[in-house]
């Protein structure tokens, strides 16, 4: 009984969550005992095939897990995949998490965030008026001034 | 799930956000098991809630029987805001369909008659699929009796809206009314009829490109006659009212809808995104369909509307549209000149509406039964324009002649049309709800929208945070102001102008003009010592900026008991005056919320206002924003001081002293000084004058004595005489010397003048007329790209939530307790989260 993986390729970036490949293997392919195996950097040693020199992601359902995956080849002509587990590939839906920062939100929030390009010496400056003009220009000779004057209302 | 388009296969077109294929789905396509949920459905296969992608949004597919629990906005959607944290059970929100018409236009559908959105009650789904400007696109097509469409405003050929059918959601509710239909406003009396789900595809429609009018239809219900809509006009009719079951000589209104209209740019309205051409006119043109609504305290109470003929049509403005009712739209003609074009408008109705059911007296008087009525009066037209107002677009209640809305439809109006007093606007808030609160004519220009030109420029996103929250502080709280009311005095105030104020400079300079001999009787009494120094009666004289401070006849000004004619003013009889400057938060005049975001607070915003006589003041826009700002400028005419109290609608935030009244320099003659210096001075020379005399006396007295010694032979005691003699003519001179010196001192005598108040710097007085706010506002770096920072960098948050809550470039602590991996595993998880993901 031997151990199968699939070679495959994705161009999604490497922080992406379940990141889209494409599987280019006809079949499983084996590997060989030369590999060595655990589950986080796992190295597979395949036959040499042309095809799979660009691959850059491995799936491995007998560990679970899918991986980074540099491929070289040995003195030998031998495919070598140097694997790194892929974190990422999991099912992380129901885990709860607390969000600093998010793209989808689409606009910056009432959160300051200071990475955002503000100008230091910039700004643009609005002015508006109150919706009532009261104090008049107007006065050419109306009673505008005021004369107080002593008593002047207690002894007339 | 994301679905990739693209997947879908050559069968499917992008269409206005949709996907929508254009020929028949197929089983038997290889590319079927990438078909889009609902289709898939359409042959019972199994699938799963998926989100279709339009631009960087998700859009939730549902098929027939799933849920989906809105505990989170959908981007763009108003459904959030109506059905928030409630698990909803959807029979089917849309299914799929491609019916495509003559002109090979699709659109998404309802699969079958009974896709209605419905709660796990049976009752109505209250979620919000309406738009403002889901007004009418249909031609040659009308709403049959088993279709109920989703509009798409934005399909339309290359001769603009043209053979396409009108797509009207049924339902436009809010969550507060529990499933009754078509209320526009919710329990706050804030309406939600300005927004829509499918913002993102209206987002470039002008709301400058059209306005709707008014109509109202009125009938004589014992008859069939039916009045022409034709504005607001009164038409008296007799009829019977069911609801006060009596007779009565009115007008029964009972139909209104609105009329869009729809121009373009080159006929001066303002159109942009569309392929609009020609000019559209989408005329409202139809019977009505009462439904069940309500505003404010209204209760609503369902109106079957059974009669056929108003069946027809109805007016979905705010989704009112019954179940398995419908519009038949009115066929028109695609000209150069418009498109002719049914749909709907206004609706009204409830237990204490002024709509309520009608039946005949006697069940045969009537054309139909269950008729309807509104009584035309003038509360009730002004319910419609508050109901139209709830769009938060241009209307108007101008009738349809040259003077109405033709005339504000005229091409080259645009400059005076949005301010024309027969337009009215629905007022937005900052939140984008409007209220029923509309402003006319040239007020149009305070409201916030007024300057907007498409939808988009609202701010309304209802996935962002509420601006403010649940602030304990009222700020409707009075202000407290005029507790002591006003204060009394012993002085009296007189309002004067330049002309009396000369007349008062010129008394004071020649009060004096009695002669020493003309001074009356002494006289100890206290009026005659306030009479004697007019000056020192006037306390001061002061200029204000106000346009006649009092208003009244003008009379004497008492300077203590001395009165002159000439010298006159109006009785002055407030000791202070409230001025208030208001800066409206509803008309966006205030500190808004111009970003909605972080950037509207300190430090990255600050503002000040500029205060007439009191210089600048800084003011905290968190403090304001989401109120009006309001200066009440206390002005004290006892001390000539000012002092502003900046307050947040009424509650007084802070406060500036300043000075408003200007001294004005008076100078004047002391009266009684003077005369008592005159009197010493004439008392003196008298003094003097007697001096002399007595010394011409003494001499001649002297003289003789000299002349009796040489008689005498006494030489030497004429010698000693003669030396009195000589001493004589000295006290003479003297004497003499003594009275010129008095008669000069008389004669310059130093008239004491005063001056009242030094007088302040003009300077001071040369400010703005009005209080003037400036806000200073950051600004982003012109090379910023919301789209490309969304995906790199990420915008700052504070969300809690699961991870499939979230999506894009996401940056956070993840709890990965549970999952099946190693230690090491989760460490790289936790660290990759908080380096950042791509969800």
């Amino acid at each position: 009984m031997g151990f199968y993986i699939d070679i495959a390729y994705t161009t999604d970036p490497p922080n992406k969550v379940n990141r889209a490949y494409t599987i280019i293997n006809q079949s499983p392919v084996l590997i060989s005992p030369l590999s060595t195996i655990n589950q986080l950097n796992p190295v597979f040693v395949i036959d040499y095939n042309a095809a799979y020199l660009n691959a850059n992601y491995v799936i491995v359902d007998f560990l679970k897990r899918k991986y980074n995956a540099v491929v070289s080849v040995d003195t030998a002509g031998r495919m070598v995949l140097t694997c790194n587990v892929d974190v990422l590939a999991n099912n992380f839906s129901n885990c709860d998490i607390t969000v600093t920062r998010n793209g989808g939100i689409g606009k910056p929030t009432y959160i300051p965030d200071n990475k955002l390009p503000i100008l230091p010496n910039r700004e643009t400056i609005t002015s508006t008026t109150a919706t009532n003009d009261y104090f008049s220009t107007g006065l050419a000779d109306n009673h505008s001034y005021l004369v107080t004057v002593l008593n002047g209302g207690a002894i007339t | 799930m994301n679905v990739n388009t693209q997947a879908w296969g050559s069968a499917f077109t992008e269409y206005s956000g949709l996907n929508v294929r254009t020929g028949a789905a197929d089983i038997n396509d290889p590319d079927f098991e990438n078909y889009p949920p609902f289709v898939r459905n359409s042959f019972n296969v199994d699938t799963e809630i998926q989100y279709v992608p339009i631009g960087d949004l998700y859009y939730p597919y549902l098929d027939d029987n799933e849920s989906i629990n809105l505990n989170k906005p959908i981007e763009r959607s108003i459904a959030y805001c109506a059905c928030k944290n409630m698990d909803i059970p959807i029979n089917k929100i849309w299914g799929y369909s491609c019916t495509p018409d003559s002109s090979s236009s699709q659109y998404p559908e309802l699969t079958d008659t009974s896709a209605i959105l419905l709660q796990s009650d049976n009752t109505p789904i209250p979620i919000m699929l309406l738009d403002t400007i889901g007004i009418g696109q249909a031609r040659n097509h009308g709403m049959s009796a088993n279709q109920h469409y989703f509009r798409n405003p934005f399909y339309r050929t290359s001769q603009g809206v043209f053979n396409q059918q009108t797509l009207w959601t049924q339902y436009a509710q809010n969550e507060d009314l529990n499933g009754v239909q078509g209320n526009p406003y919710d329990n706050t009396g804030r309406s939600h009829s300005n927004k829509n789900l499918f913002a993102a595809y209206y987002r470039d429609f002008g709301i400058r490109s059209m306005f709707l009018q008014i109509r109202v239809t009125y009938y004589n219900s014992i008859g069939s006659t039916t009045e022409t809509p034709s504005g607001f006009n009164d038409k008296t009719l007799y009829w019977y009212s069911q609801q006060t079951a009596e007779w009565r000589e009115s007008h029964p209104l009972t139909g209104a809808y609105g009329r869009l209209i729809v121009r373009n740019s080159t006929a001066g309205l303002y159109q942009q995104g569309n392929n609009v051409n020609p000019d559209i006119t989408v005329n409202l043109k139809s019977n009505w369909n009462f439904s069940t609504v309500s505003i404010g305290d209204l209760i609503q109470q369902p109106i079957a509307n059974v009669d056929t003929e108003y069946l027809q049509s109805a007016f979905p403005l705010f989704g009112v549209l019954a179940p398995n009712h419908w519009l038949t739209t009115e066929t028109g003609t695609h000209a150069s000149g418009g498109i002719s074009q049914n749909v709907a408008i206004l609706i009204g109705g409830g237990e204490n509406s002024p709509i309520v059911h009608k039946q005949g007296k006697d069940g045969t008087q009537y054309k139909g039964t269950m008729w309807c009525e509104m009584e035309g009066t003038d509360e009730n037209l002004e319910l419609l324009r508050k109901w139209c107002a709830a769009y938060g677009l241009f209307f108007t209640d101008g009738d349809s002649g040259d003077t109405g809305y033709s005339q504000l439809y005229a091409a080259g109006n645009d400059s005076t049309r949005w301010t024309d007093e027969k337009m009215c606007l629905g007022v937005i808030d900052d939140e984008g709800f409007t209220d029923g609160t509309y402003t006319r004519g040239i007020g149009n220009e305070t409201a916030n929208n007024f300057d907007w030109k498409t939808v988009s420029e609202s701010k309304y996103d209802p996935i962002k945070p509420p601006p403010t929250p649940d602030d304990p502080t009222i700020y409707s709280d009075e202000t407290g102001f005029n507790v002591l009311g006003g204060v009394a005095n012993c002085n009296k105030v007189y309002a004067v102008n330049a002309s009396n104020i000369m007349n008062l400079a010129k008394a004071l300079s020649t009060a004096i003009t009695t002669r020493l001999s003309d001074l009356p009787p002494l006289d100890y009494s206290l009026e005659t010592f306030l009479t004697n120094n007019p000056l020192d009666c006037v306390v001061s004289l002061r200029k204000y900026p106000v346009t006649n401070l009092s208003s009244g006849t003008e009379e004497p000004i008492s300077f203590g008991s001395y009165q002159n004619a000439n010298v006159q003013g109006i009785p002055f009889v407030k000791s202070y005056d409230l001025i208030t400057f208001t800066f409206s938060n509803a008309a966006r005049n205030s500190l808004y919320a111009h970003f909605a975001d972080f950037r509207d607070y300190e430090p990255y915003t600050h503002a000040e206002l500029i205060i007439p006589f009191c210089g600048t003041v800084q003011i905290n826009p968190c403090d304001f924003i989401g109120h009006d700002i309001n200066v009440y400028m206390v002005i004290d005419y006892i001390t000539g001081g000012c002092t502003a109290y900046v307050a947040a609608d009424r509650l007084v935030v802070t406060s500036i002293a300043g000075t408003i009244g200007v001294d004005v320099p008076l100078s004047g003659i002391q009266t009684a000084t003077l005369e008592s210096q005159r009197v010493n001075a004439v008392m003196s020379r008298k003094s003097a004058d007697i001096g002399v005399n007595n010394a011409i006396v003494g001499g001649l007295s002297s003289s003789v004595g000299l002349l009796a010694s040489a008689g005498a032979g006494s030489v030497v005691g004429a010698v000693g005489s003669g030396a009195g003699l000589v001493s004589s003519v000295g006290r003479i001179e003297q004497a003499d010397i003594a009275y010129q010196k008095a008669d000069y001192e008389l004669k310059h005598q130093q008239v004491p003048f005063k001056q009242v108040s030094a007088g302040t710097p003009i300077a001071s007085t040369v400010v703005e007329n009005c209080c003037r706010l400036i806000i200073y506002r950051p600004v982003l770096d012109d090379r910023y790209n919301a789209e490309v920072y969304a995906k790199t960098v990420g915008f700052a948050c504070l969300m809690n939530g699961k991870v499939a809550d979230f999506s894009g470039l996401t940056v956070g602590n993840i709890n990965v307790d549970g999952l099946a991996v190693t230690d090491t595993e989760k460490q790289a998880i936790q660290k990759a989260f908080a380096n950042g993901v791509i969800l």
